[in-house]
Formats: C-alpha cells, sequence, structure tokens
C-alpha cells in the first residue's frame, strides 16, 4: 500500500462498483430530498445521452480506471425503470464497452411496483441485471395513497412475484416506519405479507423529515401527524425482532438479507472501496478523491454537452480523515471494526489512534468486541450516530 | 507650555444617537488620520463594542484643530462608557474634562438614560454643548428636540449645534464650539503633579498603562511617579498620547491627556480613579472621588476545561487591571472543579467579561447563576457574608439572613406607570415615590431586592414598556428576608453549581420553572436523569430526561458518505460545550437556566 503524508492511495483495492444515477420518476414522494423529477419525460433521451458521454469524458481523465475490474453495477434513482429497455440498453451497452466488467457482476435495478410488467421484467434480465430493488415502502394502501407513490398492496406483492417470475435472483424491498398516521398493527400486517414473499433482502428505515420536502412542510404547518417518537422506537423494534424471526440477517444498520444475499454494491460503501458514479446528482469515490456531481437535471445535462465533468464538489480525502471515515462505515456493518484490516490499511493499530474511544464505546455497551473486530451491539446499533460521532477527531 | 490651547472634552449621547460617528468625523475633518486609516468608528476598538454598539472601556484621542480665529488648539477626545453598570468609570472620565457634547438624536428626542450621564456631567461643573444629530432624517424635528433639552435638562439649546454626523454636516461648527465655549484646563503648572487615571490598560511588554489627565504640575520621561492610594513608586519607562495611535512624548505638560508606561507589573497598583504624583515632590492630598467599585453581582467562572484554569487566571488579572470594577476569587465547585467567585457592576458588565474572557483570551467558560450577596446572620452570633449559593450554611445554623435592597429609579412614559407597579409588586418592591418629569415622562422610584433586578427584573421591565423605560440602581442596604437555599438534585446528586438563593415564598414556583428548563436543556442520555428541585431535604419539583431516543441514519442514498459525515460532525460539535458531572453531561447553558425560566 502506497501512503503519502496527506492522501491515500486505494486504487488497488479490490473490484469498483459503477453506480449510474436516473433522476427522473412518475410522481415524486412526499419525503423524497433525493435527486428525482417528475414529468421531465422529454428529457429522458437526452439525459442518456449525457450519460454516455459523461462516461467518456471521465476516462479521457482518467484512463487507467479502464482496467479497474467492477463487480457490482447499480442503476439507482429516482426510477431508472422509467427508461426504456433501449435507453437501458444503451447505457449498458457503453458501459461494457469501456469498462472491464467481471463476469460474476452483480447488476442491480430500483423499481417501482406497478410500473413495470412482466414483459419489460423479462428483458430488464436479458439485459443482465440479476437483482431488483422496489420502493414498496408499505402494503398499506391508505398510506400509500398518501406518501403520493403509485402503486397498492396488492401491486407490490404482484411486482415481486413476476419479477421471480422473470428470472430476477436476488429482490430486494423497501419499507420504511413511522410514516404519517401508520400504527404498531400496520408494521405487524407488513411482516406478515413479507413472510410469504420470495425475496431475499429487505432495506428498512425511519422515515425522515427532511427539510424541503413537501412533508416537511405538511409537518410544520400542523397539517399532518408523524408517529410519536415512543411509538417510533416501537416499530423500530418490532421491525427488528420481526425481520429476525424470519430468518433476515441484519449485516447493515439498515439492511437485512437471507442466506448471504448481499446487496454486494452498497457493501462498496461500507467496506470503503472505490466506486464510480454517473448522472445529477451521482457520487464517487476514487482514487482517495469524494467526488459528486450537480444535481439538477438541465445543468448536469449542459454541462457535460460542452465537454465538462458535471462535478460539483472534490474532497481529497486526508489520511486522518480516512482513517475515521473507515471506522465508522465499518463499525455499520456485522463484520464491524477488523483490527487487522485496519492496520493492513493504515499502517498502524486501531487501537494506538482510537483505543480510548473504543475502550469507552465498549464500557457503555455500545460496541462488543469479539475475534479481533468491533461490532455494533443491539443498543449501540440504536444510537449508531452517537458511536459513530465518537471516531471524529477535532 | 501654557493650558490655553487645550480643550478637554467627552461625549454624552443615548445608545444609537451617534456618539462613535460624531467622534470618527472629528477624527476624520481634522485629518488626525488620513480617511483611509478609518476605520469605522475608531474610537470603539474592542471588536465586542462594535458588535454590540455600546462603549465598555474609555478609549481617548488627540486633535489638533486650526480654528477660525488663526491657531491651533489641542482637543482631547475622552470616550465615556455609556451604560448604567459602568457609571463609576464615567464619572472617572467626566472628571478628567472641562466640557461635554450632548448629543441628543433629531428625531428620537431626550431620552432617558441621557439623563443620568447628563446630571452626571454637570456635577463635575462640566460646559455643556448641545449637538442636535441626524437632522437629515426625515423623521428630524430639531425644535421640538431643542424645547426637550431646555424643559427637561434645563439647559439653553438656543445655540445648540445642527448636524449629521453620517453626511458630514456641522462637523466645523463642532469644533469652533468646542473652541469657543469649554474653558481651557485652569493653569497650575507650578503645583505638585497631580493626575487623574481614568482609564488602564495591560501590554505584555510595557505592564499596566495608566491613562491619565493632568491637573497639576508635569510629569516628563525621566520623572519617578507614586500612585497615592497605596503609595508605590515606579520609574517612568515611557509617556505617551494618543492620535489615536500612541505617539511617545517627554512631557505630559498640565492639562494634558496622555499615557505613563512605568513597568508596573501588578495589575492591582494601577487603579481607574488613583491619582498619580512625583515621588520627588509628592502632592499632599489626592485627587477627589476614588473610590473602588463596589460588585453588585456574583458568579462563578470555571473553565470548561479545567488545564485552562491558569489560563483563566491570568486572563482575569490582565482584564480587571483594564478594567478595575471586576472582582475575583479563587473558590471549587464539586461539580465544576477549580473556578473564580467574581464579581461585578451589573448583569450586563458580567456578559461583556464572560464575552472578553471567551474571545480576547480564546477561553470556553461554564458561568453559573448569578447572585448576590448575602449577609447570613448564625445561631452563635457570628454573621458570614454568603455570595455563592453553595456556602449558605445548614438552616439549623441560621438566625436570619439579609439581602441587600437598591433605590430603583425607573423613568417612563406615563402610561406604562401601572405596568411598572405592577411588576414592581410582583418582584417584592415597596413604592417609594413618582414624579412627573414633564407631560409624558414619569419617574418611579421603588425600593427592590437586588436579587430581583438581576433575576430578570430588567428584561421584564424592557418588554412590559417596549423598550421605553430607562432603569438606574443603587444599592441603599440591607433587609431582612426568609431566604433558603435551593438545591438541584440530577441522578439524585445535588449539583452545587446549579444551587440557587431564594425567597421561600417563591421557591416552589421557581423550583418547578428551574427543573422544566433544565429538563429542555439536557439532552437525552442514556439512562433516564431525574431532575429534582430541593429546599432541605423537601423535594419542590421533580421532572424527569427520558433516556436517549433512537438516533441512527439509516438511508444512505448513492454513496453520499459525505453528507453522513457532516451530520455526525455536527453532531460532534454539538457535545463539545458539555461539562460531565458525575455520569451526566451537562450543557453550559444549563448553569445560567435559572435566567431563562418564566415565570
Amino acid at each position: 500500500m502506497k501512503t503519502d503524508s496527506n492522501t491515500l492511495n486505494l486504487s488497488t483495492l479490490g473490484d469498483m462498483g459503477l453506480y449510474v444515477h436516473i433522476p427522473f420518476c412518475k410522481q415524486k414522494c412526499m419525503y423524497c430530498d433525493f435527486p428525482a423529477y417528475q414529468n421531465l419525460q422529454d428529457y429522458y433521451e437526452t439525459y442518456v445521452y449525457a450519460l454516455v458521454q459523461e462516461m467518456d469524458l471521465w476516462v479521457s481523465e482518467h484512463p487507467e480506471s479502464k482496467e479497474r475490474s467492477i463487480d457490482t453495477i447499480y442503476f439507482g434513482g429516482g426510477t431508472p425503470t422509467e427508461l426504456s429497455i433501449q435507453q437501458l440498453q444503451m447505457i449498458i451497452d457503453k458501459i461494457k464497452s469501456i469498462f472491464t466488467i467481471d463476469k460474476n457482476c452483480h447488476m442491480t435495478i430500483e423499481s417501482n411496483p406497478g410500473e413495470v410488467d412482466l414483459q419489460y421484467l423479462t428483458k430488464l434480465v436479458k439485459l443482465g441485471f440479476n437483482r431488483i430493488s422496489f420502493g414498496v415502502q408499505t402494503f398499506d394502501d391508505k398510506a400509500l395513497t398518501m406518501l403520493h407513490r403509485s402503486h397498492n398492496g396488492e401491486k407490490a406483492k404482484q411486482a415481486v412475484y413476476e419479477a421471480k417470475e422473470a428470472g430476477f435472483t436476488d429482490i430486494n424491498i423497501d419499507l420504511i416506519y413511522g410514516l404519517p398516521r401508520q400504527t404498531l398493527e400496520d408494521i405487524q400486517h407488513n411482516l406478515n405479507i413479507v413472510k410469504d414473499l420470495p425475496i431475499n433482502h429487505i432495506s428498512t428505515y425511519g422515515l425522515q423529515v427532511e427539510v424541503g420536502t413537501y412533508l416537511y412542510h405538511l409537518v410544520q404547518k400542523n397539517l399532518i401527524s408523524i408517529p410519536s417518537e415512543s411509538i417510533d422506537e416501537s416499530m423500530y423494534d418490532t421491525m427488528m425482532a420481526g425481520l429476525k424471526k424470519l430468518g433476515f440477517e441484519r449485516y447493515e444498520i439498515s439492511n437485512f438479507a437471507k442466506g448471504n444475499s448481499y446487496s454486494r454494491h452498497n457493501l462498496k460503501y461500507w467496506h470503503y472501496i472505490d466506486y464510480l458514479g454517473f448522472g445529477a446528482g451521482a457520487h464517487s469515490f476514487y482514487d482517495g478523491i469524494r467526488r459528486s456531481n450537480n444535481r439538477n437535471v438541465m445543468p448536469y445535462i449542459q454541462s457535460v454537452d460542452r465537454y465538462i465533468m458535471p462535478t460539483i464538489d472534490t474532497e481529497t480525502i486526508t489520511v486522518e480523515r480516512a482513517q475515521e471515515d473507515f471506522c465508522f462505515l465499518a463499525l455499520r456493518t456485522k463484520w464491524g471494526l477488523d483490527e487487522q484490516k485496519f492496520e493492513d490499511r493504515f499502517g498502524v493499530s486501531v487501537h494506538n489512534l482510537f483505543g480510548n474511544i473504543l475502550e469507552e464505546l465498549v464500557t457503555k455497551g455500545l460496541l462488543e468486541y469479539q475475534n479481533g473486530s468491533y461490532h455494533l451491539s443491539s443498543e449501540g446499533a440504536k444510537h449508531g450516530n452517537y458511536v459513530f460521532s465518537q471516531f471524529i477527531r477535532e | 507650555m501654557s493650558t490655553k490651547k487645550i480643550r478637554n472634552f467627552c461625549i454624552i449621547a443615548h445608545i444609537d444617537h451617534g456618539k462613535s460617528t460624531i467622534a470618527d468625523r472629528l477624527i476624520e475633518y481634522t485629518g488626525t488620520l488620513q480617511k483611509r486609516e478609518m476605520e469605522a468608528q475608531v474610537l470603539d476598538s474592542m471588536d465586542l463594542e462594535r458588535e454590540r454598539g455600546i462603549t465598555i472601556k474609555a478609549q481617548s484621542v488627540r486633535i489638533l484643530y486650526k480654528a477660525q480665529d488663526g491657531e491651533e488648539y489641542t482637543l482631547n477626545l475622552i470616550d465615556t462608557p455609556g451604560h448604567v453598570d459602568f457609571s463609576y468609570e464615567v464619572s472617572r472620565s467626566l472628571a478628567a474634562c472641562e466640557g461635554a457634547l450632548l448629543v441628543v438624536d433629531a428625531a428620537q428626542g431626550v431620552e432617558a438614560q441621557t439623563l443620568a450621564n447628563v446630571y452626571l456631567a454637570l456635577e463635575h461643573d462640566l460646559e455643556i454643548i448641545p449637538v442636535i444629530n441626524k437632522i437629515d432624517l426625515p423623521s428630524a424635528d430639531p425644535d421640538r428636540v431643542k424645547h426637550e433639552i431646555e424643559d427637561i435638562i434645563g439647559l439653553d439649546a438656543s445655540e445648540a449645534v445642527l448636524c449629521s454626523a453620517k453626511s458630514g454636516i456641522g462637523i466645523p461648527d463642532i469644533l469652533e464650539a468646542i473652541v469657543n465655549k469649554v474653558p481651557a484646563p485652569p493653569d497650575k503648572s507650578d503645583a505638585p503633579t497631580r493626575a487623574l487615571i481614568f482609564d488602564s490598560r495591560f501590554d505584555a511588554y510595557k505592564g499596566a498603562i495608566a491613562y491619565v489627565r493632568v491637573k497639576e504640575g508635569t510629569i516628563k520621561a525621566k520623572d519617578t511617579i507614586r500612585m497615592m492610594h497605596d503609595n508605590k513608586d515606579f520609574d517612568v519607562t515611557e509617556l505617551g498620547i494618543f492620535t489615536p495611535n500612541l505617539v511617545p512624548v517627554q512631557e505630559l505638560p498640565c492639562g494634558s491627556v496622555g499615557c505613563i508606561a512605568a513597568s508596573i507589573k501588578n495589575v492591582a497598583d494601577c487603579h481607574v480613579g488613583d491619582t498619580v504624583t512625583l515621588a520627588d515632590n509628592p502632592a499632599p492630598e489626592p485627587l477627589p472621588g476614588y473610590r473602588k467599585a463596589v460588585s453588585m453581582v456574583y458568579c462563578g467562572l470555571y473553565p470548561t476545561d479545567s488545564k485552562d484554569y491558569e489560563n483563566l487566571r491570568d486572563a482575569l488579572e490582565k482584564l480587571q487591571l483594564n478594567d478595575a470594577a471586576l472582582e475575583y476569587e479563587a473558590e471549587t465547585s464539586l461539580a465544576l472543579g477549580f473556578g473564580f467567585r467574581c464579581g461585578f457592576l451589573g448583569l450586563l458588565h458580567m456578559d461583556v467579561i464572560q464575552e472578553r474572557l471567551e474571545r480576547e483570551y480564546n477561553l470556553s467558560l461554564i458561568t453559573t447563576a448569578p447572585s448576590v450577596n448575602y449577609k447570613v446572620y448564625k445561631t452563635n452570633g457570628e454573621m458570614l457574608e454568603v455570595d455563592n449559593p453553595a456556602k449558605l450554611p445548614p438552616p439549623t445554623e441560621i438566625d436570619y439572613i439579609e439581602e441587600p435592597y437598591v433605590k430603583a429609579t425607573t423613568i417612563v412614559p406615563k402610561d406604562f406607570v401601572g405596568t411598572i407597579m405592577e411588576l414592581s409588586q410582583d418582584k417584592r418592591g415597596e413604592y417609594q415615590s413618582m414624579e412627573y418629569l414633564d407631560e409624558t415622562r414619569v419617574s418611579v422610584v421603588y425600593h427592590l431586592p437586588l436579587s430581583e433586578i438581576i433575576y430578570d427584573y430588567f428584561d421584564k421591565l424592557k418588554s412590559a414598556t417596549k423598550g421605553y423605560a430607562s432603569l438606574d440602581y443603587e444599592l441603599i442596604g440591607y433587609k431582612q428576608s426568609p431566604m433558603v437555599k435551593m438545591d438541584i438534585l440530577l441522578n439524585g446528586d445535588p449539583v452545587d453549581a446549579l444551587s440557587i438563593i431564594v425567597h421561600k415564598d417563591r421557591a416552589a414556583t421557581r423550583g418547578r420553572a428551574l427543573a422544566e428548563k433544565l429538563k429542555e436543556l439536557i439532552p437525552r442520555q442514556m439512562f433516564e436523569i431525574p431532575i429534582q428541585a430541593a429546599v432541605g431535604t423537601k423535594i419542590v419539583a421533580r421532572e424527569t430526561v427520558k433516556a436517549w431516543r433512537k438516533d441512527v441514519l439509516a438511508k444512505c442514498y448513492g454513496g453520499d458518505i459525505s453528507r453522513k459525515r457532516k451530520l455526525l460532525e455536527k453532531q460532534k460539535a454539538g457535545k463539545k460545550r458539555m461539562k460531565s458531572v458525575g455520569s451526566v453531561e451537562i450543557p453550559q447553558e444549563a448553569f445560567m437556566a435559572i435566567l431563562k425560566v418564566e415565570d
């Protein structure tokens, strides 16, 4: 491993991930603060050309990245399945023509139930996608309508079965708890449905009321009420216990898998491995530098059109910051913070740098130590932000 | 050198009426500083002063002015602090002058707060020149303001100078008025030297520097000076004048204003109000008016990080030199460790000192709730003075307690008289008198416990009168009151730094309010924290800070690690200003919670 005094060269570490952002949706969900826009159908084609153009720009600046093996590809959004099969095909062809793609590449695409049919799903599999992630959120129809989701509970189940039939090996659904007017019974109801579905992965997280969203506006004006903190916490507890009972293993704070069917792409983030991101608002981590693209579709397209990378933020990660990031990212997963891996990467023992913090967190019952690595305890997982923030030095 | 061409003057003005701007224009007009050297508001040089728009420390500047009579005059402008807390410093500054500009806003007219300083100036026999500023404002009404000056203050305003410092109108007229109306200092060059210290400052290389007005005799660069209040002698190392930058000179003649450096290492040897004389021909008597400033408000100041204790002590020592009114002595708290009990003139003074310590000396501090000085008569006949609630003896040893009372004079528009009376009554005040100053303004006098004034009387007064009221108070003595100590228990343990002394009839209400406020201020922690307010063994209020809630960010969109990290950094920053007491982490603000409760 090669390090200089300020930056860290991590380019030799493992296969990379590749992320493609498709910022379009049929309808924007009221809680969403991601780069996702509705009513932009007229720009889909232009956007796809821009994406392809961005990849060309990237490799002209970083020709060596062509040689790095890529073993996960993730189409996220927005809703990538807003694009036609031909448009998706164009992007995938470009990726394959430029980069070195591993033959066991894990290829995920995000979608919404009710917006794709069996025929479309089958074609996705033909394009090479082997994993699909549905933004189900809940199976409760009242809540879905209120959230401006276009599907209902029945369609959600149907989408999962059709994906299975189309040939997807890995199927994920996203579930949100703490939704407006949601009750503990609703959570239990969701778990009952999950029990019978042919899925092997669940992402679940508590609703965040983000500033600037329509939901935020409604909550501010008291036009909608979200569950109290204590109900929210009970929902969390119910989800955790319920998923465990159904055989889902919590391998990351908000991700649960059956039989090692992890989201291999998302593991790149936690395992501090490089990934490239293309599209409006996409993020990449490459060669010790974190970059992010312009979130807005039009400026993104215009920039790429003029042969200028649409990067709006570049951060060169110092060794100190890399060490901190490495710790709190690793702690999000079941594998935890491994002493040996830390030392292999940074050439210094994690105890030299964070010994006091680790000891204190163990004493407080937030971390557990086992076989050379530290893991969040169940209490620690609940208060992850506190634990993680301890690793950020002055 | 004769004193005939010297004029020493100050500027009296209400906050915002334009004192600093006028000072700037005078300096600019006479070319004392080139315009490009001017930073807006030259005289208020401390950051804090500029931000708050109040003058805390007196400063001075020498202006050379060629008058219309063809002669060049030396005008010494001595700046005065503008707040009720600093009246001793104001009186010392005034004593260094022969004249004063009374600046009144042409739109707002005479404000009550200005009056106190005008009367102080009249007491010192200063020649007062009315200046009506901001005459170019659309709402300006100079004629009404002239009437006000005549009716309310009783000064002849017929020759008041009209100006607008902002636009530079009338500045030459002000300079001429100073030359023609302010008397020259009396020439007593031959008398034994007496110079009044009206300000002082600490310089890391030169030691304590005294800012003086030479009243009699002369001070030369090679003299040995004597401080008359403690009879200590020092060899002068440097004499200087302010232009406003310090310029060394060989002598400070009679009537002049300047500064003296004399390797004075001990800050206590250079007190504002003291008289400087010469060791080889000392004056028989000091100048009148020296007094040690009286502290009225006390609080504990502790470094957030105990490693900073020494730094805090050094900083206090230096500030005390600069600010004669600050008192401090070492104290310890079980909860907060080593710190200092400090005495202040009032709440604003306390705030200012705290901020200066944090800003100028880069210290992070915890301030405990302010207290007054109680006289505690014990059953064994002993009398204790207690300004720290934690030091109050157990109730069984106390015969009775006396608390300080002040005479509070409030000047308000007449429509607010009812409000003032209601508020004062509620704060255990005793009505004394009421007087109409003119058709609209009333002066209301109450005797009030000082503790109520520092608690929230002033804030309440301001909000109840929409800011129109002005308050002045002076200590009048002690009165017996049924005071009790209220302890605050966190997680079952009393936290000494949170104890307060309250009137027994108010203990329950204040205890409840304080417990509620603390519940808001203390963040949730790993375990539930009961907050109890207790008088003796009796619990008067109880609240609970629930154990922390779930706090973990789940969704990570498209590998945006930087955003996650920023959130964590923010969370971490919030923790930094906490003090661990036992197993509970308490934020700095909690120790001042009592000032923030509503009751």
